[in-house]
């Protein structure tokens, strides 16, 4: 068993050579060495005879390649097949009745949770959920793979050839669509032959009536999280079928109607538009010396000329130019603050306090706060009367008194000790 | 060809085409001149082709005019944001032209055909997978057309694009490059039988 850092290693640094051979495992399953040989010469140009032999060793020695039983012949690991051709997108249609086995599958598990739920155990229920959350990540990869897959076989339709006759050339398009988009639009039918959606519908429900019941019972929050989690893996997995079946039959459809125009121009588009899909625009359109590439043309760059410092130090100097002196204007104060409304309330309180009983809180505030303005004086005024450290006792008297910008009417508060403090 | 000697030859020649610094603004920018959008430019430009070229030549701009009614400002190396730019643009029509290929309208009238936000609707959900890896949507495309647009590859009229001659240049290359694409994934080393005996 080849080690997984190395063999990872050395896919990295073989990558291209390992691309190829996967590409070409669709024509041929095995390779001679000669074959591989040429491979590698291809993918790296630049490598000498005895470089390129290295690099069939490395591949060798990481496990890549393998040597075939009972022959001599190279295959590629099985490992490394499928993993490359995820990341290429390379992959075979797979068949319906994988997925519907699968679907199949789910009706199970879900019967196992409504059952571990009912008898309340715990570990019934994760095995369920977990084996749920299983069936649906790889149902959700095989979608994704097929999807691709079909895209290829529309895209190998629609660039073959043109001078093939149309049934050859739509031969593996037909095939498809009969043997893999009939059987999932059936999968995906929400009528009574939809086994996809039905049992993935009871499969949300038994997820979601577990939720609610163990919510009303009390469970560890791992576990209320984990059946969630699989829930919206359902609703995802439910939403995902109906589009690829959607997408699926979108492709095909033109192709086998019959409808599409095929000549050397769309084919040729179909082919690179292919290329985009696995490989990415920048990748397909990749600029090479000597091949002709995408049209261009010119852009005239626009350019500011301006006139550099120096150029202007030296016809200041040529011109005697003295520059006026400007002064920056003096720092001023920011708007001035008065500080006669500043006041240490807590002083005055205790002034008050000290002068009890006070006959009159307002000429009070007066006798010893002179400068304050009106408004401060006021405040204070309604602060101190609201408060509770002094008895206060309304004068039957109203009286004026005169401040210093408004005079006011008002009925007088008296100040006196409250009871409970001089008791203490 | 008069090649343009001194000034006041250039003047001569200046004074009889009315229309240069338009069309030097207009080539200037990278845009393409289609006949069909713009017939006067185009009738002073064929008119007197020989001065212009000569001009702009002079001026060390390469003037290409194509049979099929348009001409632009050649140069075979593009600047790095004419690259980016000319990719897009590259995809934008495959994906458009994959689209009408599909609904089975014939290619090569693609003059004819109005691009409105609908149809690129249908065009993104075509090629939903792909483009979204290229990062664009439905207003990416949108604003692809509008490059195209400023390049002189379409025209905006009354609510849709109609897609202009020039557009051509890249139809010419899309076969040359998908053949690139079948050198690169040569596998014929691989349906070599013979060797396999003497291997090992």
């Amino acid at each position: 068993m080849a080690s997984p850092k190395h063999l990872t290693r050395t896919l990295f640094e073989q990558w291209e050579t390992v691309e190829a051979l996967v590409r070409a495992t669709r024509e041929m399953p095995a390779f001679s060495e000669e074959q591989v040989l040429a491979a590698i010469r291809q993918a790296q140009p630049a490598l000498d005879d005895v470089q390129v032999r290295e690099a069939l060793r490395r591949l060798l020695a990481s496990g890549v390649l393998e040597v075939q039983s009972r022959s001599e012949s190279f295959v590629v690991n099985a490992h490394v097949l499928e993993f490359v051709r995820g990341l290429t997108h390379e992959h075979e249609l797979g068949l319906s009745s994988v997925i519907q086995a699968r679907i199949e599958a789910i009706r199970g598990a879900t019967e196992t949770l409504t059952a571990g739920i009912e008898a309340g155990d715990t570990g019934q229920q994760t095995q369920a959920i977990n084996r749920l959350s299983t069936l649906f990540r790889d149902i959700a990869r095989q979608l994704e793979q097929d999807r691709h897959a079909i895209a290829e076989l529309a895209e190998q339709a629609k660039s073959a050839d043109t001078r093939a006759p149309i049934a050859k050339r739509y031969k593996s398009v037909l095939d498809a669509y009969d043997q893999y988009v009939e059987p999932m639009n059936e999968m995906m039918d929400s009528g009574p032959s939809g086994i996809f959606y039905h049992h993935l519908a009871a499969a949300e429900d038994a997820l979601d009536l577990g939720y609610n019941r163990l919510v009303i019972k009390g469970a560890l929050y791992s576990h209320l999280n984990r059946l969630r989690h699989v829930g919206y893996q359902a609703k995802e997995l439910r939403r995902l079928g109906r589009v690829t079946a959607q997408q699926c039959a979108d492709l095909l459809l033109p192709l086998r109607e019959e409808a599409r125009q095929h000549n050397n121009l769309s084919s040729a588009i179909s082919r690179l538009l292919g290329q985009v899909r696995k490989k990415g625009l920048n990748r397909t359109f990749r600029r090479r010396q000597d091949q002709p590439w995408l049209p261009v043309w010119r852009v005239n760059q626009s350019r500011n000329v301006s006139v550099g410092d120096e150029v202007k130090t030296i016809m200041a100097e040529a011109r005697q130019f003295e520059p006026d002196n400007q002064n920056f204007p003096d720092e001023v104060d920011a708007a001035p603050v008065t500080i006669a409304e500043w006041i240490d309330e807590d002083q005055l309180r205790q002034k008050l306090l000290k002068d009890l009983p006070v006959s009159n809180l307002l000429e009070w505030l007066k006798l010893h706060y002179p400068s304050l303005p009106d408004q401060v004086l006021l405040r204070l005024y309604h602060d101190l009367a609201r408060e509770d450290q002094w008895e206060l006792e309304l004068d039957a008297q109203s009286t004026t008194s005169n401040l210093s910008r408004v005079s006011v009417h008002y009925w007088p508060y008296r100040l006196t000790q409250p009871v409970n403090e001089t008791s203490e | 060809m008069k090649l343009v000697s001194n000034t006041s030859q250039f003047q001569q020649i200046a004074n009889n085409l009315p229309n240069l610094a338009l069309l030097f603004r207009w080539f200037n920018r990278g845009r393409h001149l289609n006949r069909i959008a713009e017939p006067v430019l185009w009738e002073e430009l064929e008119r007197n082709l020989d001065d212009y070229v000569a001009i702009f030549t002079a001026l060390g701009f390469e003037l290409r005019l194509d049979g099929r009614g348009f001409a632009w400002f050649h140069q075979e190396d593009g600047s790095s944001n004419t690259n980016k730019a000319t990719r897009q643009l590259a995809l934008l029509f495959m994906v458009i032209f994959d689209t009408q290929a599909d609904a089975g309208i014939p290619l090569m009238k693609f003059e004819h055909w109005r691009i409105d936000q609908a149809m690129l609707t249908t065009v993104f959900e075509q090629h939903q997978d792909l483009l979204e890896a290229e990062e664009l949507d439905i207003s990416g495309l949108l604003g692809l057309m509008r490059t195209a647009e400023n390049f002189g590859f379409a025209r905006y009229d009354s609510g849709a694009w109609q897609l202009l001659p020039a557009v051509c240049r890249y139809l010419d290359h899309y076969e040359e490059l998908a053949s690139q694409v079948d050198q690169d994934e040569d596998v014929s080393w691989a349906g070599d039988q013979d060797d396999e005996d003497n291997s090992l």
